[in-house]
């Protein structure tokens, strides 16, 4: 499961993203495993996933795994794969979701071909994971350009708001992920960066022991370490708000029908927006305003 | 340069026909190790009673295989015939088999617990196999390579284990293990560039007992592509080097 669920920020009003996760041989019925589980979800009245086909379908790992970059992979793979690594849990057999999630950070660190060089590492990141979550934060912000104009504006309400705030945050928990060996190196990190041959294997583990808290704990996690009490406050209320008008039944109707039109006159359109203001003054903050390791690796990496 | 014992189980050359195992791999200089195979419950009587009798003079290193499941026997009852096993061997025994870990604690360290793959409940990662091991603190570990590449392909959860549980490592299973958790004939391409990450991290005389199902005239075969995984040279290959030429000769002939 994904979205809010993944995120452990579920709401009475959340709608549920999954996807049937498939690590093995194809098996005819599997579609009709699909086909339960939507009727199961929708008897126990949880709300159908977006029009997209993005979620409530069968995933092969096989696309995830190998269709990374390049002409095969699609807005969709990108999506599933990034939200697989960053908000997602497995309702059953976890194992299979974490091997696929290896299987995975092994694509985009130990197979990921460098350039070879005879100096030690600088700086240990995983520069094609790290591209891709960039790829996917801007991905995400040019779809909802395009479903503005494929749907006329319809469900615009939700859409941006989740792009203000969920989708944000997974970019921002993506890039502390990917700098977390240069923000929390472990022990021996010195060594590490020394041993070519082992450091794939060390960053993926690195990366996978980051990846096991939910964005909103790993953004608070690294907080704590900042010494940053007002940015923490800032980003958390923000946060909080958001997930305040996500949860009333009501405010949610609102926005997801909200017309463009009328958005001035909304109470609810505002509060999202005054509050998106907040969230992204403490992200910018986080990132960028604060003299810190992450700010030095976020211009380095993150920008160009 | 590697002194590691080598060899089969009985099992996996001749499934319940321990003495073919056993005769299959006596006739071959390249073997040093063995393990005993009773995996089903019906085999474990009649290979104990005749442990005494067998001839394994051959083999530097034996280890003994659990049934991997019981139902006819109560499980006091398996731990007691296990127990009357003579001599140091490891006992491999399956952690889901364990379900009061009191009643194995006797067998101290001579228990020598499997990692598991996909179709177990436990024993597939560190952590469970960890949570094992509390419960049984002088217990052995058999790194299964082919269930831990069931579980992670990438091999990290294998490399893992063997810096957590290095130090209560016994020996090693070798072989493919396929989707629904079977031993498949010969190790592939693809599972020999998986184990090749794990070697370095293996002491040198880790014994390796491969689970490959192959027929007499592959058992060369491959031993030599396990030998090419894991590097260098059989604890036997090593004395033979080190022989004064004339004696090699005499032995040879």
């Amino acid at each position: 499961m994904y979205g809010s669920i993944g995120r452990e920020e579920v709401t009475e009003s959340s709608d549920v993203d999954w996807t049937i996760l498939i690590d093995g041989p194809s098996d005819p019925s599997h579609l009709q495993l699909v086909a339960k589980t939507a009727d199961r979800l929708k008897d126990l009245g949880f709300k159908a996933p977006g029009s997209t086909e993005t979620f409530a379908v069968l995933v092969n790992s096989h696309e995830l795994i190998h269709h990374i970059a390049g002409t095969h992979d699609t807005n969709q793979n990108l999506t599933r794969r990034i939200l697989l690594l960053f908000e997602s849990i497995a309702v059953t057999q976890p194992l299979v979701r974490e091997r696929v999630v290896r299987n995975i950070l092994d694509r985009y660190i130990t197979y990921d071909i460098v350039v070879p060089r005879a100096e030690p590492l600088s700086e240990v990141i995983p520069h094609f994971l790290l591209n891709d979550v960039v790829r996917y934060w801007r991905t995400m912000a040019s779809d909802y350009a395009a479903k503005m104009w494929e749907r006329e504006t319809k469900g615009w309400g939700l859409r941006n708001a989740k792009l203000r705030f969920s989708r944000k945050l997974i970019f921002a928990a993506g890039l502390l992920a990917c700098f977390s060996f240069e923000l929390d190196p472990p022990e021996d990190a010195d060594d590490i960066r020394s041993d070519r041959e082992n450091l794939p294997a060390r960053l993926t583990k690195h990366v996978l022991d980051h990846l096991s808290h939910p964005p909103l704990e790993a953004v608070a996690k690294k907080l704590l370490t900042l010494d940053q009490d007002s940015t923490a406050r800032g980003l958390f209320d923000a946060y909080d708000r958001f997930l305040a008008v996500l949860a009333d039944p009501e405010q949610r109707t609102e926005l997801d029908n909200l017309a463009m039109a009328n958005a001035l006159n909304s109470a609810v359109w505002h509060e999202v927006r005054d509050a998106s203001h907040g969230f992204r003054s403490a992200v910018e903050a986080l990132f960028l305003k604060n003299e810190s390791r992450l700010k030095d690796l976020t211009l380095r990496f993150g920008v160009f | 340069m590697n002194l590691r014992p080598i060899g089969f189980s009985s099992g996996a050359l001749a499934k319940s026909d321990y003495r073919r195992g056993i005769e299959l791999q006596q006739s071959n200089k390249g073997i040093t190790a063995i393990e005993l195979s009773a995996l089903r419950e019906p085999e474990l009587k009649p290979l104990i009673s005749t442990i005494s009798k067998l001839s394994l003079d051959h083999f530097e290193y034996v280890s003994f295989h659990a049934p991997s499941r019981f139902a006819e026997f109560a499980e006091d009852e398996i731990v007691s015939e296990l127990n009357s096993i003579p001599g140091s061997w490891p006992i491999v025994v399956h952690p889901d088999l364990i379900r009061d870990p009191d009643l194995w604690s006797i067998l101290g360290n001579r228990l020598c617990l499997e990692n598991m793959d996909m179709r177990k409940r436990t024993g597939r990662t560190v952590a469970e196999m960890q949570l094992i091991f509390s419960q049984l603190p002088a217990a052995g570990f058999c790194l299964d390579l082919g269930h831990a590449r069931q579980i992670d392909p990438t091999m990290s959860i294998a490399i893992e284990m063997i810096k957590t549980f290095g130090d209560r490592l016994r020996q090693l299973h070798v072989s493919e293990v396929g989707t629904f958790g079977e031993h498949r004939s010969r190790i592939g391409f693809l599972a020999q560039a998986a184990f090749r990450k794990v070697a370095r991290y293996l002491p040198s005389d880790a014994p390796l007992i491969l689970e490959s199902l192959v027929a007499e005239q592959e058992i060369d075969a491959e031993l030599g592509v396990v030998l090419d995984v894991f590097g260098g040279l059989t604890s036997r290959d090593m004395r033979r080097a080190t022989e004064p030429m004339s004696e090699r000769r005499v032995a040879e002939r």
